[in-house]
């Protein structure tokens, strides 16, 4: 039924149905989009098919007014042919179809509401905080989309009522969630973070007083743009909450002060993000699940290119995207080499990570990321890429129990 | 005598006159760059064609607003691959780059302002500003019936990615005809071309602008589709408010 909600609101936006205003600015509709295929071979153990990722996207624009914007996407993903194990599953092979249809982004933006200063977007929509690139501690308002681990960066768009007020060049923008929405997890479920267990989720139930709110305070000093940040709601990745039998997983309440900068010196980009995390306690009887103590975690990155055209980004990470507590926070040195050449037809980039899991006894406790990357976007509207992810360490840390994702992926995708 | 003190006058008027009108180096270039910022604000609407050394195309429409020397916003209309891409740049070498698959506004320090923007043969740098008395110096290398050719020298402290410039100006309009980059080790490296000049709302405008890298023989064209001058963009048209909502 969602799907066919899903459907409708997008056509609803991709043809015009409404009576443009006389004298008004008008944009589009506008239709836009991109497929992309993604073919994935396991490579620890000898060569093995891997996964296949396939994504119809597809947005529409419109704009009937000079200070209305509308947008409305779907997005299809398509996980490979479904396992067929017997006749009547051949038969009602559409019923298993491994296909999610998701209405991605459907809001509505006011410019200049009510006030010159004042900017309204209602709707669900994406909203992304932070100046670091793809390790943003502070960017907790839509839940991660892990549907494609490896794309940890990716988010969900959530139900939001956004409000930012712009007074000369400082901005205050404050965001209302009304309920929790969970991440997204990948076609093997929770089975990579809780293991294959039986087990229930519990949910935090959708009223009023579960609804999540944030603020951001940005401006800008010294030639150096920052931003102060609070958000009060919920853990999108769940934790285990009972020690019983039979698993329990929940998504405690949080909170998260944060602050942001970004600038350059002697012509060196810099930028910085910090995250302080307020957790709730969460108890099983009398053992504690989670400890209320407040942790902290960071980025801090550098870049720059050099005359010959090679640009460097090196970042360092204190805290990956699923890691929480205090003390179970690793290390990470992340670092990007890459080349542009053919007038940015071809992009070359080879990528590395280094984890410590307790800096003091990094031999004992280290993991390793390798991901050299291919990339050609000379034909049309056709970007054609190839890489190789590479995993080591030991399994205690993150990229160390990883070992046995090394995979290669190409991945073709066409914009329209 | 009456003659007399009549030729005198003139030959002091003329004497005057031409030194009035012989220009210096510097005064060229600041009446160069006057002649370029010289509308107090410009839309302009342009074809974009990526011309590859075996003649390959690949077409492109932009949308460029620009106020003052300092404040610039560039959108990518067309194709597909970089619709909603959105370039601002501000005074204090201040630039931020919108990727809509992100929807992300992204500082980007000035260690890019070398390199070529998008895929063009232009340079950020270029692409950023026109400020030219703020950087070089000029002196006049070359002067002919129609154009004076200045060579441009970074000033003490500038930063600038080029070593040198020669600029060949219009005497009538003040419009730079041709300007020639040089790398830091002081080879030619790029050379942009500008046609077409006509007067639109009391202004001189180029109706087709090139830029040439000359190691790889890569061209970038950008043809005038539209231009709207004096339509009153305020300073709050630049800012990184304004470069999401111009973008999307």
């Amino acid at each position: 039924m969602g799907k066919y909600i899903a459907l409708i609101l997008w056509l609803f936006f991709a043809f015009d149905f409404s009576i443009g205003f006389a004298g008004a600015e008008v944009k589009g509709p506008d239709i836009s989009g991109f497929f992309e295929i993604e073919k994935r071979l396991n490579i620890s153990d000898g060569i093995t098919n891997g996964d296949t990722y396939g994504t119809l996207y597809t947005e529409a624009n419109y704009s009937p007014l000079r200070d209305l914007f509308t947008q409305a996407s779907l997005k299809a993903r398509y996980y490979d042919l479904p396992v067929l194990e017997d006749l009547p599953s051949v038969s009602e092979i559409e019923s298993d179809y491994p296909v999610d249809l998701l209405l991605w982004e459907a809001y509505v933006e006011l410019s200049q509401f009510l006030w010159e200063d004042l900017d309204l977007k209602i709707g669900k929509q994406q909203i992304a905080w932070g100046k670091a690139d793809k390790f943003n501690p502070t960017d907790n308002l839509n839940p991660n989309d892990l549907t494609d681990f490896l794309d940890f960066e990716a988010k969900v768009p959530s139900l939001a009522l956004k409000a930012s007020y712009y007074v000369n060049d400082y901005t205050l923008t404050a965001v209302w969630l009304p309920f929790f929405e969970p991440a997204l997890f990948p076609r093997g479920g929770t089975a990579f973070l809780f293991g294959q267990r039986p087990g229930r989720v519990k949910l935090p139930a959708k009223t009023l007083e579960n609804g999540m709110f944030a603020f951001k305070f940005e401006g800008s000093a010294f030639n150096i743009d920052y931003s102060f940040s609070y958000f009060k709601g919920f853990d999108d990745i769940p934790v285990v909450t009972s020690l019983s039998d039979s698993l329990e997983i929940g998504f405690p309440e949080l909170q998260v002060a944060g602050f942001d900068f970004s600038g350059e010196f002697r012509s060196i980009g810099f930028w910085g993000e910090l995250a302080l995390f307020f957790p709730k306690e969460l108890r099983s009887g009398p053992v504690e699940i989670q400890s209320d103590d407040p942790f902290l975690k960071y980025t801090f990155g550098l870049d720059y290119t050099f005359t010959n055209g090679i640009y460097l980004e090196a970042q360092y990470v204190r805290g990956f995207f699923i890691e929480r507590g205090k003390d179970n926070l690793h290390d990470y040195l992340i670092a990007k080499i890459e080349k542009k050449i053919l007038n940015d037809d071809l992009v070359l980039s080879l990528g590395g990570g280094l984890e410590a899991g307790e800096i003091g006894r990094i031999r004992e406790n280290y993991g390793t990321i390798l991901f050299p990357e291919i990339s050609y976007q000379g034909i049309g509207n056709v970007e054609i890429t190839a890489g190789i992810y590479l995993f080591e360490g030991k399994k205690e840390t993150s990229l160390g129990g990883w070992k046995e994702l090394d995979q290669t992926y190409v991945k073709i995708k066409y914009d329209f | 005598m009456k003659r007399l003190l009549t030729i005198a006058i003139i030959a002091l008027l003329t004497l005057n006159a031409e030194s009035v009108l012989a220009l210096s180096g510097d005064e060229i270039l600041k009446r160069a760059e006057e002649a370029i910022n010289a509308p107090r604000d410009r839309t302009v609407k342009e074809k974009m064609t990526l011309i590859k050394a075996d003649g390959t195309k690949k077409k492109r429409t932009i949308l460029f607003y620009q106020k003052g020397s300092d404040k610039r916003l560039i959108l990518f209309l067309l194709p597909a691959d970089v619709k909603g891409v959105g370039f601002l740049s501000l005074s204090d070498d201040r630039m931020y780059l919108y990727m809509p698959a992100f929807r992300k506004i992204r500082r980007i320090a000035s260690h890019i302002k070398n390199e070529n923007f998008m895929g063009t043969d232009f340079s950020y740098e270029d692409m950023a500003e026109a400020e030219y008395t703020d950087d070089y110096s000029a002196k006049i290398d070359k002067e002919s019936a129609g154009t004076y050719t200045l060579e441009l020298t970074p000033l003490p402290n500038a930063d600038v990615s080029y070593s040198k410039l020669k600029m060949e100006v219009d005497k009538k309009t003040f419009l730079p005809l041709k300007i020639e980059f040089y790398s830091k080790r002081g080879r030619l490296i790029k050379r942009q071309t500008s046609m077409d000049l006509k007067k639109v709302d009391n202004y001189w405008i180029v109706g087709q602008v090139t830029m040439e890298t000359i190691k790889t023989a890569h061209r970038t064209v950008l043809d005038l589709v539209e231009i709207k001058h004096d339509s009153g963009l305020s300073d709050r048209f630049f800012t990184t408010r304004n470069l999401k909502k111009q973008a999307r």
